[in-house]
């Protein structure tokens, strides 16, 4: 058995059990490059871990759940984070204790890094920076256990998962290695890349004060400098402003003010740039290729840290549906320390959110129906761009933003371990989530219509008659308030019939209990809080917060987008009402606003044909190749298709029973009853005022973190995410069974 | 290639590759399993296996015609449970007579050669069970029926 290899013995023949970064700075120490002493624990431990625990049939099982090429970016999260979470829950082997009792003992009390070494990258002939986890600071055996345990998981991290095909991520033959060095206390970090990816006359340095960590996950911006690449003199230098340093504090590491002197200094003198220089070069020489490394400074000495080759992602194989729209790298961009989260919150809450509510209301006031064509063309066009440019930031700022959800509950499964990955999520209920407001402003109007019977009988004749005058306030208020909702490209509360019809079903059903989340989301809070220690009670309340602002703004975001979406639909009502005025004979409702704008121009009826919205993301954002899922034909001369049971993900706990609402147009939400299960291809909070009707939700986008899981999670119903095509395999009207714990829906034969 | 199209290509694909079917029967009450080889038809509306006219379930598919055979790709491994496919055809038994069995047996000799004796044995019958419907299983828990049209579940 060789789990443990002292770094000064390893060799070429040990690069399947020690992976290339190991090997690498064995080859350079021998070479007389300054690195660490360090030992290698092989990647028979890994396998010894897999074997003995059962692990390597239940990562097995998760793997083959549902195609991994046909998961969203989310789901591949999702997917990560439960394999991840059978690590950290899974019994290590006993052996491991007692072969790391054979590490150096005066190493017991120092603080030791603990870094991914992963023999795939040497397969993928590339490297994948940042795909798999190092930690710095593991003091103590039961730290060095759970870092361990850390880095064997991120064999199989999202991003991995992401760069599968590349890496020949295969459970039977895939592994890892774990290096455990001595941790150095760095004065300044950081990366050098031999040659600029931009520019190949080029060499880059990048540097900070204190641990490398903060520059390579984003916390903290580095000084940047461009070097001539083959003298090393500087061209460029761009400063920072630094006012902290990552530093290990107690078992953790912080940032640390600097000092004043530091502050107004740059991190590297002219004669340690050289040096870094000179090591780049070296290093590039020595492979013979260019090199991205990772360096630090102790004690006015060069460490090298790590060294592996540059190789654009570009450049490595791709399969061919990647070559159209490869956004994995826009997906792994997402990752964002906590400090940059509460900098994104800050800008959303006070700026961009304002901002967009703000645009939305200047143009609620223009008086549409008073300006002439011309002005109503132009209003077509501003309203156009102005959705682009908030669509735009909604892509850019706020879905990035949904990261802190993810990182909250990450952070969660490593403290508490609990059974279910997902946990975490009911801690992030309950918050003060806009649609939840404008669903409790829907129950008191049914509530009135429920207490008057007269009323509901009225109105369930002729939804159109005139209404007293109490209750005709009440609805105009909640339009004021919620009336700008929007689904496919339709605003949803124009025909007041369809708000009358919606809350007669409403009042039809027994009034609504109160949400069931609360006491497990005290429950839980009080728990996680209590896993940190009074020092880091601080960090722990940040950790929640940000959770749960991004929860509730991955929802809140949508309805106020909806707002200015409106804006541009009532533009394009009164654009077609002018135009039918004018006895244009096209379908208006068909025509979008560019075809509009042209017509209101023009006076020419003759247009190009249209395209529908679509409300789920676009392709190129969701990190996956263009899906090319079979057209769902199910009949032909001989046989008929016929879904039985689809499997999905468990996003809602619960068991229902009830038939299918298919939800296709804005039609089949004012058609939805009460106890019927909401069959959906992507959930927008504009649509979810049906959710206290539904007894369930199936939902074909996946995750346990879309708006379909928010919601069920809200209101504690069952919910099923990640259903392929399951608007096409299930019809409006069809006996279903939705079980949420197991994420399987069931079609009944039909009577 | 559409979902049907597909999901026919690996019923008939699983059908090919397998040379056994778990056949279930009945006497009445009771259930009877038997492990039988197989052959399908290429329009998979038919698959014809053989048994000795002595045996329990020869008894029971002429008292009970309806059948179900299972036929899958598990080979006795925990990851089975998502990587193996089963489906379970369902149909109506029938022996067939000489005529038949001359015209069919080719098809079955052809994927089960070494059973050329004994299907020529006097004593043996070659059944044809028409099918009405496969259950698909794959992913552990994804089901999908492929039902035979009408019109198609007696023609061939």
């Amino acid at each position: 058995m060789s789990w443990l290899l002292p770094l000064s013995a390893l060799s070429a023949e040990h690069r399947g059990l020690v992976g290339s970064k190991a090997l690498r700075l064995a080859e350079l120490g021998r070479q007389g490059v300054p690195v660490a002493d360090g030992f290698c624990l092989t990647t028979e431990a890994y396998r010894a871990m897999l074997r003995q625990s059962g692990l390597l049939t239940r990562i097995g099982l998760e793997l083959e759940r549902l195609p991994l090429s046909e998961l969203r970016w989310e789901e591949l999260w999702d997917t990560a984070q439960r394999i991840r979470s059978l690590f950290l829950t899974t019994p290590l082997p006993p052996q491991l204790s007692t072969v790391l009792q054979t590490l150096p003992a005066d190493w017991q009390d120092r603080p030791l890094a603990v870094r991914s070494s992963s023999p795939q990258e040497d397969q993928a002939g590339a490297s994948f920076a940042g795909l798999h986890d190092s930690f710095l600071n593991s003091r103590g055996e039961a730290a060095l256990l759970e870092h361990i345990r850390r880095v064997w998981a991120s064999l199989w991290s999202d991003g991995a998962l992401l760069y599968r095909h590349e890496l020949k991520l295969d459970l039977g033959q895939s592994a890892m290695a774990v290096l455990i060095q001595p941790m150095i206390d760095s004065e300044v970090s950081g990366v050098a890349f031999s040659q600029s990816p931009q520019n190949p006359a080029h060499c880059i340095i990048e540097a900070v004060y204190g641990l490398n960590q903060a520059l390579v996950d984003g916390t903290l911006e580095p000084d940047r400098w461009q070097l001539e690449r083959h003298t090393g003199t500087p061209i460029t230098h761009h400063r920072t402003t630094h006012l902290q340093a990552l530093r290990p504090t107690g078992a953790e590491l912080a940032l640390h003010p600097l000092s004043p002197s530091e502050q107004h200094r740059a991190p590297l003198t002219p004669a340690q740039l050289l040096a870094v220089f000179t090591l780049a070069e070296r290093l590039e020489q020595h492979f013979g290729t260019p090199q991205d490394l990772e360096w630090t400074l102790a004690d006015g000495r060069l460490y090298l840290l790590q060294s592996r080759p540059i190789t654009t992602l570009a450049d490595t194989c791709e399969p061919a549906a990647w070559k159209r729209a490869d956004k994995r790298p826009w997906y792994l961009s997402l990752k964002r320390s906590l400090d940059t989260l509460e900098q994104m919150q800050q800008r959303i809450e006070t700026t961009l959110l304002p901002e967009m509510k703000a645009d939305a209301a200047r143009l609620a006031t223009i008086p549409l129906t008073q300006i002439n064509d011309r002005a109503l063309a132009a209003a077509l066009e501003t309203r156009q761009a102005r959705l682009r440019h908030w669509q735009e930031r909604y892509w850019d700022e706020l879905i990035p933003f949904a990261h802190g959800a993810r990182l909250f509950g990450a952070l969660y499964n490593e403290r508490l371990k609990p059974a279910d990955p997902f946990e975490f999520t009911a801690l992030l209920t309950g918050t003060e989530m806009a649609a939840l407001q404008r669903n409790e402003a829907l129950a008191t109007l049914a509530d009135t219509l429920r207490a008057q019977p007269e009323l509901a009988r009225t109105l369930d004749k002729d939804p159109n008659a005139p209404l007293p005058g109490a209750f005709d306030t009440a609805l105009k208020h909640f339009l004021q308030r919620f009336g700008q909702a929007t689904f496919h490209a339709h605003a949803l509360f124009d025909e007041r019939a369809n708000l009358i019809r919606l809350l007669l079903e409403l009042a039809r059903q027994p009034a609504p209990a109160a949400p069931r989340h609360a006491p497990a989301r005290e429950q839980l809070t009080h728990r996680f809080l209590k896993a940190f220690a009074p020092d880091q009670q601080t960090l722990a309340q940040r950790l929640l917060a940000i959770g749960r602002a991004s929860y509730r703004w991955r929802d809140d975001d949508n309805l106020i987008l909806a707002a200015v979406e409106n804006e541009l639909l009532r533009a394009m009502t009164e654009a077609r009402q002018r135009l039918q005025a004018r006895g244009c004979g096209h379908d208006l409702t068909q025509l979008e606003a560019d075809t509009l704008t042209a017509l209101l121009r023009r006076r020419d009826c003759t247009l190009p044909p249209t395209v529908t919205a679509s409300i789920d993301e676009p392709i190129q954002r969701q990190a996956r190749p263009a899906l090319e899922l079979p057209v769902f034909i199910n009949e032909d001369a001989d046989f008929v298709l016929r879904a039985r049971q689809l499997v999905g993900q468990p996003a809602g706990a619960g068991l229902a029973e009830g038939p299918a609402r298919v939800i296709s147009g804005p039609e089949d939400l004012f058609a939805f009853r009460a106890g019927e299960i909401l069959v959906c291809d992507a959930i927008d909070p504009n649509m979810t005022f049906i959710v206290p009707l539904a007894s369930a939700i199936v939902e074909r986008r996946g995750g346990m973190l879309v708006h379909g899981a928010i919601i069920a999670r809200e209101y504690g119903i069952p919910c099923v995410t990640g259903v392929l095509q399951a608007t096409q395999k299930i019809q409006s009207g069809d006996r279903l069974t939705v079980d949420g714990y197991l994420g399987i829906v069931t079609r009944h034969e039909p009577q | 290639m559409n979902a049907l199209e597909q999901l026919k290509t690996r019923v008939a694909g699983l059908l090919a590759e397998q040379s056994f079917a778990a056949l279930a029967t009945r006497d009445g009450e009771r259930l009877h399993n038997s492990l039988v080889c197989f052959a399908a038809s290429a329009d998979l509306h038919a698959l014809y296996l053989c048994t000795p006219r002595s045996t329990r379930k020869y008894r029971n598919l002429l008292r009970t015609p309806e059948v179900a055979l299972l036929i899958h790709s598990a080979v006795n491994r925990s990851l089975d449970l998502q990587q193996a496919l089963a489906v379970t055809a369902q149909g109506a038994a029938r022996i067939l007579d000489a005529a038949e069995s001359a015209r069919y047996s080719p098809l079955f000799l052809a994927k089960h050669p070494h059973l050329a004796a004994f299907l020529e044995a006097p004593s043996t019958a070659l059944i044809e069970v028409r099918i009405t419907h496969y259950d698909l299983v794959s992913r552990f828990q994804d089901v999908a029926t492929l039902r035979l049209q009408p019109a198609s579940e007696h023609t061939s």
